[in-house]
């Protein structure tokens, strides 16, 4: 059997839970998404500044270098072109050397470097045609090469950009860039790092990296940067496969070098994940409120109902006089109301019925008891034979009695039951009062009462179950003999009354008090008035009649009036 | 003739028993099946003694006895009241009411004659 409380508790459950998870689920997954799209956004920014700035830097020295390509051949040594050199060596830091090549000639013409904190000049003769700088110079107007290692390991770029007449080749030391790089804060344990387009590092955090000439072209992020297949940004596992990393990227303009951020995943979904486990908490935390409150809520209302339980057991066990106090302030409160009403009728009716069990023993008892004393005395053999026949008479009397009482008990019950068909044949009215009289008036006579009988005219035969009636008439004639003083009347009456034959039995007895009229005929009213002392049919033979009485589709009633007589009235129809 | 004895019971076939015993043993015995109608004969005919049932149709025995009390004739005529055997309740209430005595129901002949003849010789 599923128990109630499971079966609210599953309910309670539906009814909060579900919502509240279903909240819980879009709080956090709107928030998640939104959330993601912002760190994105930030992040993507960051890369596009830290590009930004690497683009200026070279831009700016692009600027220096393409002022320079406007010089003429002419003045290469006057001191005009020297300090134009030096003045942008002096704007740019990281410039170390600048070399300005006949276009023509392809040779060098003069060059401007800083070893120390100075600015020096050489005069140059080194043959140009064929290196990359000056091809792809006057080529393309303007160059950058890949990173190259000084001797002390410093690391440069060389940019050229080509004039009318010359083309100007310049060393640019990537000290700022790294710096820039390094500066840069991503995070807590991210990093930024530069490569060309052919996956060489050209800045990291980790120098030594970049001076070892690392080549990044296997790592994911930019293998996808260098074949063109740019996305917002990957996720990948580090060197050391310890830790997932997210990688933004941006591509720097024109000179197409990538810059990349990398930050742990984990730190990047840090407030995605506290927010996720925060709301974690927060429901967890709702959830168990209304999950006690639901129990709480369930105990109260399945205690009473336990209790209501508990009670109904005791009635089916038996215990009507016990009582059960619930105060909820309900419906559950009514019931047990309800339930005490009915613990009370059954606790009334249950009085009823041994009381009704005792008064029928009772009756029995009587002429029982007259068959027992009989019987001594007969066995005794004290008696002379003339005697026997009339000690016997009295003992059949006592036994017929007895035997109209069990049928009266039998009767009833069966007609309660509805069990009892009538045997119905068509009786005539003079027979039938002849057989029930008879013996009635010797027992009148005995006692000194004066009996009389009438018919009237026109009455002759009803269809009645003979020996039901006949009972009916003896049971109420030997009421009326109970309640009868010496000397008093008893009669007996038939007559018509709007298409039914009435029988009426009358007596100048005690009579019956006025709230008992009706009631005299009720099965329980014969106990009440028991208990009260006060006239009583014989055990259940009044019962008995009306219910007879009623099986044949008649009516039976009494009036009286006290200490003046009782008329018994009862009709059958034609 | 002999002692007069009324005998008060609804139930007519331990009246008729009672009266046919006594009878025999030379009793002169009348029957009444009320209260009403015993006090009445009590009255009349002023037995010498009344054997009286508990069980009325009318009223209880013992409402009979107070009445016999309460007259000048009657008070003095001995009772044997009638009750169920086994209830002591009316053993008891027998006793307290001024009853001579009691004897139960079913009788024992015997004991009833015995009792009988010790109350009024």
């Amino acid at each position: 059997m599923r128990s109630l409380r499971v079966k609210v508790l599953f309910l309670f459950s539906l009814a909060v839970l579900i919502p509240i998870a279903i909240i819980t689920f879009l709080i956090v997954s709107i928030s998640y998404r939104s959330l993601w799209k912002s760190i994105q956004r930030e992040q993507t920014e960051i890369t596009r500044r830290v590009g930004e700035k690497i683009y200026s830097y070279i831009e700016s020295t692009r600027g220096i270098i393409v002022g320079l390509a406007s010089i003429e051949p002419s003045g290469y040594n006057t001191g005009q072109v020297r300090k134009r050199l030096s003045e942008a060596m002096k704007i740019s830091k990281s410039i170390t050397e600048i070399t300005i090549v006949d276009r023509q000639q392809g040779r060098d013409v003069i060059r401007a470097e800083r070893p120390g904190r100075y600015v020096v000049f050489r005069g140059g003769t080194v043959d140009r045609k064929k290196r990359e700088e000056f091809i792809k110079a006057v080529s393309e107007n303007f160059y950058i090469s890949r990173v190259y290692f000084s001797g002390q390991r410093r690391p440069y770029i060389i940019i050229s950009c080509a004039g009318r007449k010359v083309v100007v080749i310049a060393k640019l030391g990537l000290e700022e860039l790294w710096k820039i790089v390094e500066n840069i804060k991503i995070g807590d344990g991210g990093h930024a790092f530069v490569v060309d387009r052919t996956g060489y590092l050209i800045a990291h955090p980790q120098k030594e990296r970049v001076i070892a000439h690392a080549d990044f072209s296997g790592l994911p992020p930019v293998k996808e940067f260098m074949s063109g297949e740019l996305r917002a940004f990957s996720v990948y596992p580090d060197e050391a496969n310890r830790e997932k990393l997210i990688s933004f990227c941006y591509v720097v303009p024109e000179i197409r070098w990538g810059v990349f951020t990398n930050l742990p995943y984990g730190e990047l979904m840090a407030p995605v994940n506290k927010m996720v486990f925060q709301t974690s908490i927060w429901t967890l935390v709702f959830s168990s409120v209304f999950l006690f409150l639901g129990i709480k809520f369930v105990g109260g209302l399945l205690d009473p109902i336990g209790r209501l339980r508990e009670f109904a057991h005791e009635i089916s066990r038996g215990k009507f006089n016990t009582k059960i106090d619930i105060r909820t302030g309900d419906e559950l409160q009514e019931l047990a109301g309800t339930f005490n009403d009915m613990a009370t009728a059954l606790h009334e009716l249950e009085e009823l019925r041994q009381d009704l069990i005792s008064m029928i023993v009772h009756d029995m008892k009587s002429p029982l008891s007259g068959i027992i004393g009989s019987l001594d005395y007969l066995l005794s053999g004290r008696l002379e034979a003339s005697s026997q026949n009339e000690i016997l008479t009295i003992t059949k009397r006592s036994a017929d009695n007895l035997y109209g009482l069990v049928q009266n008990l039998l009767d009833v019950s069966k007609m309660e039951d509805g069990k009892l068909v009538p045997d119905k044949t068509g009786v005539g009215i003079n027979d039938l009062l002849k057989d029930v009289t008879e013996q009635f008036k010797l027992m009148a006579d005995a006692e000194s009462k004066g009996f009389e009988t009438k018919i009237a005219d026109g009455v002759s035969s009803v269809s009645m179950d003979y020996a039901l009636i006949k009972r009916v008439l003896n049971n109420i004639l030997f009421n009326s003999l109970h309640h009868t003083s010496a000397g008093g009347k008893i009669w007996l009456n038939v007559g018509h009354d709007d298409g039914n034959v009435l029988f009426e039995v009358g007596d100048d007895g005690v009579g019956i008090p006025e709230e008992y009229r009706t009631k005299i005929f009720e099965k329980f009213v014969q106990v009440e008035r028991r208990r009260a002392r006060l006239r009583t049919g014989t055990g259940l033979g009044l019962t008995f009649c009306k219910m007879a009485v009623e099986l044949h589709g008649g009516k039976i009633w009494v009036e009286s009036e006290e200490d003046r007589g009782s008329r018994f009235f009862f009709t059958l129809p034609l | 003739m002999g002692k007069k004895i009324l005998i008060i019971d609804d139930d007519r076939s331990i009246c008729s028993l009672l009266s046919h015993l006594l009878d025999n043993k030379g009793y002169d015995t009348a029957v009444s099946h009320s209260a009403t109608d015993g006090l009445k004969k009590i009255k009349s005919e002023l037995p010498h003694l009344v054997i009286l049932d508990v069980m009325l149709p009318d009223l209880l025995g013992w409402d009979v006895l107070k009445t016999m009390r309460q007259g000048d004739t009657t008070k003095d005529i001995p009772v044997l009241m009638c009750t169920e055997k086994n209830l002591m309740d009316d053993v008891e209430k027998a006793m307290e009411s001024g009853a001579q005595g009691y004897i139960t129901k079913p009788f024992e002949i015997d004991r009833v004659i015995e009792k009988i003849s010790r109350t009024i010789g």
